[in-house]
Formats: C-alpha cells, sequence, structure tokens
C-alpha cells in the first residue's frame, strides 16, 4: 500500500504538476492576451466541449484504438517474424534490409491514398497504414536483439550440435526479449499516429475515428472541438504506450529473475 | 600420412592456427594425451592456450599440422558422438532458465525426452555442491561460484569422454578456486574422464594435474612438458608440502622463461 503511494507520488505527480501549470498558463494568456476563441480556445472552453461531444470522442477513440491496436500487434508478429530471417544469414541481411529502410523513409502520407485505392476505405486500409508505419522499429530492434547473443553461448551450442531451428528458438529469441520489448515500446506510440493518418485518408467515407473528427473539424473552425480531438489523440497513445510498457516489464522480470 | 596414434586419446600433430594479417596464433604444437589423463595448459596471458582449446574443441580448425581426438578431427569426433564437454571462463548460462533447465539444456538439444534425464540432471546438480532449492533459482540469483557449480553440473552432465575448461576459476577468489579444485578433482577421481584445463595459475596447475604442458606465446607452441607425481586423491593438505613448492617453483620458473 505504502508502496503504491510512494510510486503515485514520485512518479504520476510530477507530470500532473507540471500539466497543471501549463493548464493555468494557458488559461492566463487566453484571458490576459484575449484571444479569439477560433484560434486559441481556453482550456475550460475545451473541457466543455470534451464533454459536449463526449459520445463523438469516445467512438472515435475506440475505433483509432482498435485500428492501432491491431496494427501495432501485425507489426509485433510480422516484425519479429521478418527479424528471425535476418539473423538466419548476413547475404539475407544485405539482401534485404535495404527495403526495410523503406518502411521507415516513405511518406506515409504519400502511399495511404494509395493503400486506400487497393484496399478500400474500410478498417483494413487504416489497420494496413498502422502496421506500415510501426513495423520498422520492430525489425531493426529485434533484429540487433537477435544478433546480439553472447559468442560464448552460440559456442555451447554449437558444441552440443544444435540445430538453426534450435539456436533460433532456444537462444536468439529469448536473447532478444530485451530488444524486441523496446522495439515494441517505440511501435506502440508510432501505431496510433499510422491508424490516425490512415483515418485521414479512408475515414472520409467511413465516418469514423479520432483522424475523421480531426479532418472534419478543423475547416469548420470548431478549434475547441479540435482540441479535444487532439487531447483525446494524445491519451489513446498514452494509453498503449502505457500498456506495453507495462507488460513488457512484467515480462522481463517474470523472464530474468524467477517468479518470486 | 599413417595415423600411429592408438594410445593418444589426443593426438597434435605439428599443430599451427593462423590468421591472414595477423602473427601466427599456434605454431608446431605436439603432444599426445592418453584417454583420461588431467592436462594443465598453463601460460601467460595472450600465449594462444585457448586457441589451443578451441582448436581441440572443433570450434576452430587448425590451418597446419593435424589435430586428432579418438583418432578423428575434432568436430567428426563431436558431430558422432564423442561426448566432450566445454566449461567456458565465464558461467554462460541462459539467464532466463533456472539452474535445472540450464543443466538440462545438452539433452534439450539431442532431443531427449525429459522422463529420461530429469533424475540424472538432480544428481548431477547436487554432485556439484547445489541444493534443490538451487536448482530452481535464476543464475541472477546465485553467487559467482555457485553459478560456476551450475556451469560445471551441465558440463558434467552428458558424462562426457573428454572435458575441456577454459580457465574457469579465473574470476573467482583463491578460497573458492581452491574448494572448487578440490572438487573438481573428486569428481574427475570418480569418473576419470580425460581432463585439458586451461589456466595461468601455477598453483592450480600443480594441484590439478599429472601433466603440465607450459606454452610459450607468440606464436603459441609448447615450451614445456612437466610431470606432476603427486598420487590421487589429493586433499588440501598437499599444498602445504615442501614437495608441492618445490614443484611449484620449478613451474614458475619454466613460465617466467617463456615471457622473458
Amino acid at each position: 500500500m505504502r508502496a503504491i503511494f510512494r510510486w503515485i507520488v514520485s512518479n504520476l505527480l510530477p507530470p500532473l504538476m507540471a500539466f497543471l501549470v501549463v493548464v493555468t498558463l494557458w488559461h492566463l494568456a487566453t484571458v490576459v492576451f484575449q484571444i479569439e476563441r477560433f484560434v486559441l480556445p481556453g482550456p475550460l472552453l475545451v473541457a466543455k466541449s470534451a464533454i459536449k461531444y463526449g459520445d463523438e470522442l469516445w467512438s472515435g477513440f475506440l475505433t483509432t484504438g482498435l485500428e492501432a491496436i491491431v496494427g501495432f500487434l501485425l507489426s509485433l508478429a510480422f516484425g519479429t517474424l521478418i527479424a528471425c530471417l535476418f539473423s538466419q544469414s548476413p547475404l539475407i541481411r544485405r539482401s534485404l534490409f535495404p527495403y526495410a529502410i523503406f518502411l521507415q523513409t516513405v511518406p506515409i502520407v504519400a502511399i495511404a491514398p494509395l493503400i486506400v485505392i487497393w484496399f478500400g476505405t474500410g478498417f483494413q486500409s487504416v489497420v494496413l497504414v498502422s502496421f506500415i508505419i510501426s513495423l520498422f522499429p520492430i525489425i531493426t530492434n529485434a533484429t540487433a536483439g537477435l544478433l546480439q547473443v553472447d559468442p560464448d553461448l552460440l559456442d555451447l551450442f554449437t558444441l552440443n550440435n544444435a540445430t538453426r531451428w534450435q539456436t533460433l528458438t532456444k537462444l536468439r529469441l529469448p536473447s532478444a526479449v530485451p530488444s524486441i520489448i523496446t522495439g515494441a515500446r517505440i511501435a506502440s506510440g508510432v501505431a496510433v499516429i499510422g491508424a490516425i493518418v490512415g483515418e485521414f485518408f479512408a475515414g472520409y467515407v467511413s465516418r469514423k475515428g479520432l483522424g475523421y473528427l480531426i479532418l472534419q473539424t478543423a475547416p469548420q473552425l470548431k478549434t475547441d472541438k479540435l482540441f479535444a480531438t487532439v487531447f483525446a489523440s494524445t491519451l489513446l497513445g498514452l494509453l498503449i504506450f502505457t500498456l506495453v510498457s507495462v507488460v513488457g516489464n512484467a515480462i522481463l522480470r517474470s523472464w530474468y529473475e524467477g517468479e518470486s | 600420412m599413417t595415423i600411429t596414434t592408438d594410445t593418444a586419446f589426443i593426438h597434435a600433430d605439428q599443430v599451427g592456427l593462423s590468421f591472414p594479417s595477423v602473427s601466427d596464433v599456434l605454431a608446431n604444437v605436439n603432444f599426445d594425451i592418453p584417454r583420461g589423463q588431467f592436462v594443465s595448459i598453463l601460460g601467460a596471458s595472450g600465449c594462444g592456450k585457448s586457441s589451443l582449446l578451441r582448436v581441440m574443441s572443433g570450434l576452430q580448425t587448425a590451418t597446419a599440422g593435424l589435430m586428432l581426438l579418438d583418432g578423428r578431427s575434432p568436430g567428426n569426433a563431436r558431430e558422432n558422438n564423442l561426448r566432450s564437454a566445454f566449461v567456458f571462463q565465464d558461467p554462460t548460462l541462459l539467464p532466463w532458465r533456472t539452474v535445472r533447465s540450464n543443466v538440462s539444456l545438452p539433452f534439450e538439444l539431442r532431443d531427449r525426452p525429459e522422463s529420461e534425464y530429469l533424475e540424472h540432471v538432480k544428481e548431477t546438480i547436487n554432485l556439484v555442491g547445489l541444493t534443490e532449492a538451487d536448482a530452481d533459482k535464476r543464475p541472477r540469483e546465485l553467487s559467482g561460484g555457485m553459478r560456476m557449480r551450475a556451469s560445471l553440473a551441465r558440463a558434467l552432465v552428458t558424462n562426457p569422454d573428454l572435458m575441456l575448461m577454459d580457465e574457469p576459476f579465473a574470476p573467482l577468489d583463491d578460497i573458492l578456486r581452491q574448494q572448487l579444485n578440490e572438487e573438481i578433482l573428486r569428481i574427475w577421481t570418480d569418473q576419470k574422464w580425460t581432463a585439458v584445463f586451461v589456466t595461468h595459475n601455477v598453483s592450480e596447475a600443480v594441484f590439478l594435474s599429472q601433466r603440465i604442458l607450459v606454452m610459450h606465446p607468440r606464436p603459441g607452441r609448447i615450451a614445456a612438458d612437466i610431470e606432476v607425481p603427486f598420487d590421487y586423491p589429493r586433499t588440501a593438505k598437499l599444498r602445504a608440502t615442501a614437495e608441492f613448492a618445490e614443484l611449484m617453483g620449478t613451474v614458475s620458473q619454466e613460465l617466467r622463461r617463456t615471457v622473458e
């Protein structure tokens, strides 16, 4: 109980205080400088708007959240598989790694319309954009983890006539767990961005998701609603990132330190 | 070339090891080790003693001359069920596995059913002085000495014909090293595998072995072949005798000569 309390004080209180300070300054700024509400609405207006459009925001939150989580899980699975393939030979790495970098460098806003043309405006297209954009951090981190194996341990497996498959499943993959978790944390935040960008392009037909809400609200100059939507998106990213971090830390602890 | 080494379990004939653009690691290494002998390879740091061990294990192939284990090349011998075990300088345990599961690894890699080896694993863990409670711990929960015991158990569990040990006790403090020296001798006296023990510690070499090969650096070669006449079982008392001190002096002088 005391430990939980101390955790809250040391981990939750500082960012909360910072938040309060910023919100207060923001509020004062809008009052003192008399800024127009369509340029910068005050925090109270944004909060009011969040309540007014609560249902709409909540359903957008759920839609985008689901798309981002599915996109993230797909990139976790496929990214790890691709990294396993990369770990098997330097030739495979040299031949295919440039195309993995392509995932990182391609402007996602440029290929999202293509994806909509190819796969339609539904859920699957948004998931695909989220998947493409979050795949790279998993591939690079997992590949690094699979390759950074203690050379003595590799010798140990060689001396026991281990097969390639045994070395992969019993040595490389378990060794790579911490790196895969690092990659997953990065990918989880990016997956939300991917889902929102995907909705920019797919959402005008399906009329769903936070991305669509942003797209719809911005030209109407409902800046308070826009702010509320941006906050909802940030919250979603934070939530998924925290979830992945908590699960990741739990796995790491049970992985190395025993059940106790 | 005819092979006239019926009596030698390990036969090294003009063995050399060199890499492009590096000075020779080993050159003209010759020796015969009969089955069941306890041999120490003693030398200063960087004299090639670890490389020699790696050639014996088949992890590295000699670039000149001939190394034979039981009449076959080390790689061939290993793949055809010559039971050789390697103990590394670090315990090289898999950190996500318990001690029991680490010691079981050689059987797992040979696809043996658990029922066949679990009892033997348990006995071997006890043999090296670890308890049932230790068996369920992860390496991180153990002291350095206990980790090394677990590493020894993993090597011994296969009932090896040959134990190759690469300075296994070097990182341990002196008292612990002496205790483990006594225990490894107790097990060897019982099981009589052939032992090749690499060390830079004169006292350890004299205490353990029937024979000491002193190595000369750059390129690595055998400088002296010294017999150790003390009877087994050897106990801690041996270290306090005048004969022990005298032989240590002789061996130390040989070792000094290699670096001057």
